[in-house]
């Protein structure tokens, strides 16, 4: 392991003791040879780097130290005086020209982003930021997917959401609507809430998480919105992304870059972002992340088309691909993500933020209606 | 690279953060004395060794683990991951997926409680009805499992010391 001849470290206090910081130390320098403290000490770091920061934090880290450049030493507060209890927060940038080009200097330095995911992180980015709308699309493989599809008959995944409209405003501000007999069925997060003016009994299949029924809405919004955000955060660690042709949309000619994503080998439910914590009832998505996704983005960086191919279900079978279109960008008028746009069917607010997912059923047993 | 091996030896997530931004400032001020036909990762590694241990003395604690022949082997280990054929760091270190998927459930569990929710020891120890020198006593043995696997994988552990392409 080592190439040097492991001598004793000098024997010092416990740093745990010495430093008293926040950090729960669980290296014994006292106990063991140099060498084998440096290779824990960097496994411990590996870990730890690994486990808690995502590539947003390493990009605040460098516009902050950006915006450090650009002032004065002297000037210069540390960041820990200016957020004295959390990450994540920065000075704002100045002087933008100077601070771009070290931010493109520094950038190389610290993490070299390839092309590949700089652009996919810039598209995905964009919709949690922007008003967009997206057809839904699902496609199965009668052959595997669940709930026996061997009659030709949709699966439920596929009744559920295939041909879907789905609204996308800003951070977890989502509405998804689909007809069915006749009805608009509308289902959103507001931002604080999930909402639906499903009969009750879709709001309980919606927060099943039992049967072969197909995803849940809230894990479908998670998976849209969350999970996405999170296919973002570990889109480095998880996928390796490889830039494919360029093709083009028949519909207006544009030309797409295309970048497909492969699952690595390991990536699993244990490593996803939003995982429950142990011990706690798992909040199950999917029951994995997909095992490939393709982005379609045009030269204005906008995610034209994503398909997340290889769902895998609760059996380990693929539930099917889920294909998201880029409809219009065009504004879209708040009230539309409100539950109370959508009156004629009662909303049965499904889970908050924070809390567990909450049966109706509990409260009220029977579907009701508006009178 | 360079914030794994801060954290490698400051402990508190404050301190990490300033001398990262620090060492970045440091090396933008002082770039005309890099000299480019060296790497440059050990150079700017080098300037945060400096930092850390200008801030361990202005704390006046000078940590075990902040003594020359670790900070030595560290840097060798890094130069050992940074020559691996990959753009990022993660992608160097992506037999680390594998060897963590070889752990027993219940060492990936522990790992996972002190690493991704940052429970400390004493916490974990109350969960699993253990004490906390047996729960430290487990990680240690967790790490030493995956340094193994690296260093089996050919990760760690490969090749002399030449110069790294990438940071």
């Amino acid at each position: 392991m080592s190439d040097q001849t492991p001598r004793p470290a000098r024997s010092l206090d416990d740093p745990d003791r010495i430093r008293g910081d926040h950090r729960d130390s669980t290296v014994e320098p006292s106990t063991m040879d140099a060498a084998a403290v440096a290779d824990d000490l960097l496994l411990d770091a590996i870990l730890a780097v690994r486990a808690t920061d995502d590539d947003a934090s390493v990009r605040d880290r460098v516009r902050a130290a950006c915006a450090a450049i650009d002032a004065p030493l002297a000037t210069l507060a540390p960041i820990s005086a200016t957020r004295p209890t959390q990450r994540g927060r920065w000075r704002p940038l100045v002087a933008a020209a100077v601070v771009m080009a070290a931010a493109g200097l520094l950038s190389l330095l610290v993490a070299l982003p390839s092309p590949a995911y700089a652009t996919v992180d810039a598209s995905l980015e964009r919709l949690t930021s922007s008003d967009l709308t997206f057809r839904i699309s699902v496609e199965t493989d009668d052959a595997t997917a669940p709930g026996g599809r061997a009659d030709g008959r949709p699966s439920g995944f596929q009744r559920r959401f295939d041909g879907a409209i789905l609204h996308v405003s800003g951070p977890r501000v989502v509405m998804l609507t689909t007809g069915r007999q006749d009805a608009l069925l509308a289902r959103g997060h507001d931002g604080t809430r999930f909402w639906s003016n499903h009969l009750p009994d879709e709001v309980e299949s919606a927060i099943s998480s039992r049967g072969e029924r197909g995803i849940p809405f809230h894990q479908f919004l998670d998976a849209i919105e969350g999970d996405l955000r999170g296919l973002l955060g570990g889109l480095r660690r998880g996928y390796a992304v490889r830039r494919g042709e360029d093709e083009t949309d028949s519909r207006d000619g544009a030309t797409l870059r295309r970048f497909t994503g492969l699952r690595r080998a390991g990536v699993s439910e244990r490593a996803r972002p939003g995982s429950s914590e142990p011990g706690e009832r798992p909040r199950r998505r999917f029951a994995g992340p997909p095992e490939r996704f393709d982005v379609w983005i045009d030269d204005r960086g906008n995610l034209r088309r994503l398909r997340l191919s290889g769902l895998p279900g609760r059996d380990g079978g693929s539930i099917g691909d889920l294909i998201l279109e880029l409809v219009d960008t065009a504004p879209l008028d708040e009230s539309i993500f409100d539950p109370a746009s959508y009156p004629e069917i009662e909303r049965t607010p499904v889970r908050r933020d924070g809390g567990g997912a909450r049966s109706p059923r509990r409260d009220d047993r029977r579907p009701r209606r508006p009178s | 690279m360079l914030l794994t091996y801060l954290r490698s030896l400051l402990r508190d997530h404050a301190a990490v953060d300033d001398v990262f931004q620090e060492t970045l400032v440091t090396a933008w001020r002082n770039l005309h004395r890099f000299d480019h036909e060296r790497p440059f990762a050990p150079w700017l590694r080098g300037i945060a060794r400096n930092l850390v241990l200008a801030h361990h003395r202005k704390h006046r604690r000078l940590p075990a683990t902040c003594e020359e022949t670790v900070l030595a082997h560290l840097d060798r280990r890094l130069d050992e991951i940074g020559r691996r054929a990959g753009d990022t760091w993660d992608e160097k270190l992506e037999a680390l997926d594998d060897c963590l998927d070889r752990l027993p459930d219940d060492t990936r569990t522990l790992l996972d409680w002190h690493y991704r929710l940052e429970l400390d020891t004493a916490r974990i120890a109350a969960r699993m009805d253990s004490n906390r020198e047996t729960i430290k006593k487990r990680l240690q043995r967790a790490r030493r499992r995956l340094l193994d696997c690296l260093t089996a994988k050919g990760v760690l552990g490969g090749g002399d010391p030449s110069p790294e392409v990438t940071t």
